[in-house]
């Protein structure tokens, strides 16, 4: 592998421009099926390049096989699809190591890519969906494989319009907190859209060697939205019967700690204090839930209506 | 020294964020976040200044409904606890 510094010459011309998470990002290529933003939604733009990326940074206070973090550096490899680097807090470069599927991709550009600028720019990026509520929208938070994007898949066959999907960047301000509307699309594993009956409707992609399908809707990133709540997703066990439960104080901050959407290494080498007061402050203002279903996907439409009304509450 | 004499008082390093009545703590040192409950979190704020096992009580009683006996030995084992999560250190104080 040729691994050599960025170097400013390399920087290309960054045309296509779009607008999610709450961020705006310049972009030398396109991103397939996603609509442009128009030209007069700036801020401070995240520019996405593509080029060689260096193959160490200088002083990492974390690293692993795959992840080297500094306080102002991130570079990840994504074995066989991409090398990432991400330089401060508006700066992103990707290297393909392959012929990799271009939705897989920019899947991951996006996602750790709008996760790790955002976590500088001191959001708070959360792994959640969320839906459009009233003038507010609801987050449904957890890790990977506690059905998310099922779950508000479901809630948009109830009626309710997606916000985001997979990832929430909460953007604690003075006042409400708020979250940038994201792609408007799903990844759903096949037994996802088995238990949604969604097998008649036609993907917009399918993810190469994962049992996942991508239904997006070509609209443009809803505006942000004051986040009204969160529900942290959890299956029922013996430990924890089936029901909505409130959570607030430290255990609310446990919680929303539990649903980040933290790339590996960044709490270490970050601005502690900063991001633990952030954590704090919605820990306080926004409302805090546990949403405790049956694993059985069978109960899935039952309990997304039971989930409905007590978001209309 | 005895424990009546020890005044406690809060690590340097530290930082709080009030949860309602509850309190979260982040030590800059170790990265680690720590829940506190209401009791220890009303304990914490009386470590604004350091303060020893007496005077404490005296605070804590005036707080809450509690006997003497009882408000000592529960806020000894909560400073124990404390002191041995490297949360607040001790020192001599004649005058506390």
């Amino acid at each position: 592998m040729n691994c050599r510094a960025v170097r400013p010459e390399e920087a290309l011309v960054n045309p296509h421009r779009y607008a999610l998470f709450g961020l705006t990002f310049h972009s030398a290529e396109p991103v397939p099926g996603l609509m442009e933003a128009g030209a007069d939604d700036d801020g401070r733009p995240v520019t996405i390049e593509f080029g060689r990326v260096p193959c160490s940074i200088a002083d990492p206070g974390y690293r692993d096989e795959s992840v080297q973090a500094s306080a102002t550096e991130y570079l990840f490899t994504y074995a066989d699809v991409l090398r990432m680097y991400v330089a401060g807090d508006s700066r992103i470069v990707v290297e393909r190591l392959e012929e990799c599927d271009p939705v897989l991709l920019w899947t991951l550009v996006l996602g750790a890519g709008s996760s790790i600028i955002g976590f500088r720019r001191g959001l708070v990026p959360l792994h959640a969906s969320s839906v459009r509520v009233g003038d507010g929208c609801m987050a449904l938070a957890g890790q990977t494989g506690f059905g998310k994007s099922t779950l508000a898949a479901s809630l948009t066959d109830l009626g309710f319009a997606l916000h985001a999907d997979d990832l929430c960047l909460l953007q604690p301000g003075d006042g409400a907190v708020m979250v940038g509307g994201g792609i408007q699309e799903f990844r759903l594993w096949d037994d996802a859209v088995q238990a949604l009956a969604w097998n008649e409707r036609a993907p917009f992609a399918r993810l190469p060697n994962i049992a996942k399908s991508v239904f997006r809707q070509a609209q443009p990133a809803p505006a942000s939205l004051p986040l009204r709540r969160i529900y942290a997703l959890e299956f029922a066990d013996e430990a924890a019967a089936p029901g909505i439960y409130r959570v607030d104080g430290v255990a609310a901050m446990q919680t929303l700690i539990w649903c980040l959407r933290m790339r590996v290494g960044l709490l270490t080498v970050g601005e502690q204090q900063r991001t633990f007061e952030t954590l704090a402050k919605v820990s306080r203002d926004v409302e805090m839930f546990r949403f405790v279903r049956p694993l059985d996907s069978t109960h899935l439409r039952r309990w997304s209506e039971r989930l409905a009304a007590h978001m209309a509450v | 020294m005895t424990s009546a004499e020890r005044a406690y008082e809060r690590r340097p390093g530290l930082v709080a964020a009030n949860l309602g009545e509850e309190l979260a703590v982040l030590d800059m040192a170790s990265g680690s976040y720590l829940g506190f409950n209401a009791t220890a979190a009303h304990v914490w704020r009386l470590l604004d200044q350091p303060r020893t096992l007496k005077a404490l009580c005296e605070a804590m009683m005036q707080e809450f409904d509690i006997d003497a006996d009882r408000c000592r030995s529960e806020l000894r084992e909560l400073l124990d606890q404390m002191l041995a999560a490297g949360l607040i250190q001790t020192r001599h104080d004649d005058a506390a």
